[in-house]
């Protein structure tokens, strides 16, 4: 009995384990062992329903196209070669799943956006556990609505890497998951271009040419949990409304033009949590209105946040500022912003009320810092004498710096975020 | 806005507006002539901070036939604040010269300026209202003419001629509201070259050095360093991007044919003063073309960064084949674009 009991014990697992794949049939692929030998051809013999399991090995086959609704298993990393001239994977209709691949090597064309997995009007398709190096375009989705995108491997090619098309590459997609992902070396790390309602969570996104990860024209995202670290120019979210992120890391993006964050044209959003350490800029700000931006932590930044005149109804309270070069510039005057209730390392007021807030208000942007937006070339002249006399005088008698962007309330002691 | 003093000229001269605001006690604010056949030496209303004088008996005759409302002090609430309203700007401005700061000058101009205005406003209201309403009973009537006296210049109500202008203490008002502005203007001036000519002559100097490298000429894109200057986003895409020159050789690149229109649509150019309006070609890298020589093709699948969807090229021939390749292209030319992109 106890061994018939442990049967079917396994058996239930197995059970579980294959859960709807039971009733279907698994087509058995490898190169050494087993009659089929080819992707291609398992692909043509399979049904709706089926489970192709490719055994270890090295696949060249040029062009796959998977337009059933399969399973795709990849056991022990067989590796898909593109041979430097072919998309390797495409995929369109619904209930796909792809997993355990190696992709190498996909095709490039300047003209036509190749991709070692492309999947085109498509639903409900899951892609996880796979490596994909040295493509054009990784991952590339268009017209999709439920697609699960979970722990790949992404690395672009560092030889190529001016040329290089984007890692995980949405275009016109709803309800995407974006999960456990690690991406370097492409253009955007994770590109986002009209995708609505979907979640990016818990990726690394780093060294990649220019954003980590880039929103275009994307409404009712989230994007929490994630590290975006040395790229180009950061994070860029762009043309956008109701985008939360929060807990993310932004970290070491240095450059002329790079940016923790880049915010331009976005509304309604929601910023909180996230730490932005060694930017070049922690967070632009150009025609942003509506945004809360609480909670977070911007440490050892050129600046903690640029925030240009067109900026409207921002508010942003409860953040701690430390070690950045300057806290805050702005190329206007007329400030319609909050900036209430942070901590400014730089403050040096007393708190003599002890209700934890300074007695007078803090003007986080220095006159240098209006001198620097209207001249980038007096930049040579930071940490000068002559500049921190000058800052000492407008701390005294305000001039240049816009007299409503104030903090009222500064904190004394750093929030514990 | 500075928060400096100014001077003690200045303060004085402050000082010495203000006080003579005081003068306008004593003579007519405004005036109002009116000039007829049969009155070739005119009727005068004279307008003091505190009552009417002149002819106001004469005009009041004159009123009763058309229906206008008996002119008279107690008609005008105004005449009981206005001279404490003067008054307050004195004391305002007097403290103003005591204080002796800059931006306090300034809002007290701004204060000024807005108190000039809304008493021209009253001024026009109780004109329109006395104008407009009119007794039904009159003896002369006369469809769809109103009598409102005009509020500056010249005007003609049937057979007069009217005339509505600042009498002496109008002039005075308007006189020392000039010079302290004036003389806000001369120390806003004296602080900007006080206080921001060292870092000024370093920034003219870097400036400087700068300039002498500056042609005017197309400069090539430098992929993954390059900004778009409209929407900030990298240029990394070769197959698009365009580029403005100004005739100074200031270059400006954009990622998408539409950021460079949206530049020039938004008025920051004169469109006369640009020496090169260039767009990348779509099909050799950095090779930048002039919009008025080439070929575009636009079409929804085309997908530039921006979703402008306008592709460029060199001659006809790769332009037809371009749009043959996809659905729905149509080739364009650049007047087209520049005026559908908005």
């Amino acid at each position: 009995m106890p061994l018939n009991g442990h049967l079917q014990f396994t058996f239930l697992l197995f059970l579980l384990l294959c859960n709807v794949h039971l009733q279907a049939r698994v087509i058995s692929v490898g190169q050494h062992d087993g009659h089929i030998t080819s992707i291609k051809e398992a692909v043509s013999m399979a049904v709706d329903g089926d489970s192709i399991w490719v055994h270890s090995g090295v696949y060249r086959e040029g062009n796959i196209i998977i337009n059933k609704s399969i399973y795709l298993k990849g056991l022990d990393h067989p590796c898909l070669d593109g041979e430097g001239k072919y998309e390797i994977l495409t995929i369109s209709g619904r209930d796909i799943t792809v997993s355990g691949f190696v992709f190498l090597n996909s095709g490039y064309s300047s003209m036509l956006d190749y991709a070692a997995i492309k999947c085109i009007d498509a639903r409900n398709i899951t892609l996880e556990e796979n490596e994909i190096t040295h493509a054009y375009f990784a991952i590339h989705i268009s017209n999709v609505e439920d697609i699960v995108i979970r722990n790949n491997r992404i690395h672009g090619n560092p030889k190529t890497e001016q040329n290089t098309g984007n890692g995980i590459h949405l275009w016109k997609c709803k309800k995407a998951l974006i999960d456990g992902n690690i991406i370097s070396k492409h253009r955007d790390g994770i590109y986002f271009e009209f995708v609505t309602e979907s979640l990016i969570t818990c990726n690394l996104s780093y060294e990649n040419i220019r954003y980590g990860l880039h929103f275009m024209f994307s409404h009712k995202d989230t994007y929490t949990y994630n590290r975006f670290v040395e790229n180009g120019a950061g994070v860029a979210v762009m043309y956008s409304k109701e985008v939360d992120m929060q807990a993310n890391e932004f970290v070491d993006n240095w450059g002329s033009a790079a940016y923790g964050i880049l915010l331009k044209d976005i509304s309604d959003s929601y910023i909180a949590y996230n730490l932005f350490d060694q930017n070049t800029v922690g967070i632009y700000m150009e025609g942003t209105n509506r945004i809360n931006i609480h909670w977070n932590h911007f440490h050892k930044n050129g600046w903690a946040m640029k925030v240009q005149a067109s900026c409207n109804e921002n508010k942003i309270q409860h953040n701690n500022f430390s070690g950045n070069s300057f806290d805050i510039a702005t190329n206007g005057s007329l400030v319609l912003n909050s900036f209430d209730q942070n901590y400014w390392d730089k403050y040096d007021g007393y708190d003599r009320t002890r209700d934890g807030y300074g007695d007078i208000p803090y003007r986080p942007v220095s006159m240098y810092s209006m001198i620097v937006e209207q001249n980038p070339y007096t930049l040579i002249l930071l940490r000068s004498i002559l500049i921190s006399f000058l800052d000492k005088a407008e701390k005294a008698i305000p001039s240049l710096t816009p007299e409503l962007l104030i903090d009222n309330k500064p904190l004394i002691k750093p929030l514990c975020l | 806005m500075s928060n400096t003093f100014i001077s003690n000229r200045s303060r004085w001269i402050v000082f010495a507006m203000s006080l003579s605001l005081l003068l306008t006690y004593f003579v007519p604010v405004w005036r109002i002539d009116l000039f007829a056949p049969q009155y070739p030496e005119g009727l005068t209303m004279k307008i003091w901070l505190k009552s009417l004088t002149g002819d106001v008996e004469i005009i009041n005759g004159l009123n009763h036939y058309i229906g206008m409302r008996h002119i008279s002090v107690e008609m005008f609430p105004e005449f009981e604040i206005l001279i404490y309203i003067v008054a307050f700007y004195i004391l305002l401005g007097l403290l103003v010269a005591y204080a002796g700061r800059l931006n306090i000058l300034f809002w007290y101009l701004v204060f000024t300026a807005f108190g000039g205005v809304f008493s021209m406003y009253d001024f026009y209201r109780w004109g329109y209202e006395y104008g407009h309403n009119l007794d039904p009973t009159a003896a002369i009537k006369v469809p769809g003419l109103s009598y409102q006296p005009p509020l500056l210049g010249h005007k003609r109500l049937l057979n007069f001629d009217a005339y509505s202008q600042p009498d002496i203490g109008g002039w005075i008002i308007f006189v020392a509201a000039t010079i302290m502005a004036l003389v806000w203007l001369y120390e806003w001036n004296q602080f900007r070259k006080k206080s921001v000519s060292a870092p000024l002559t370093t920034m003219a100097l870097v400036l400087g050095l700068g300039m002498i490298s500056c042609e005017v000429k197309p400069e090539p894109f430098k992929y993954g360093t390059d900004i778009c200057y409209t929407c900030k986003m990298g240029i990394v895409d070769r197959k698009f991007g365009s580029e403005i020159v100004t005739e100074k050789g200031k270059v400006y690149k954009f990622d998408d044919i539409g950021c460079m229109i949206r530049l020039m649509k938004s008025g920051t150019f004169d469109q006369q003063k640009l020496a090169h309006v260039l767009v990348m070609d779509y099909e050799k890298e950095n090779n930048l073309l002039d919009v008025n020589n080439c070929k575009f093709v636009y079409g929804e699948d085309v997908r530039t960064p921006m979703n402008f969807n306008t592709a460029a090229f060199e001659s006809e021939l790769p332009a037809n084949n371009f749009a043959r390749n996809g659905q729905d292209r149509h080739i364009v030319d650049w007047k087209y674009i520049y005026k559908n992109i908005e």
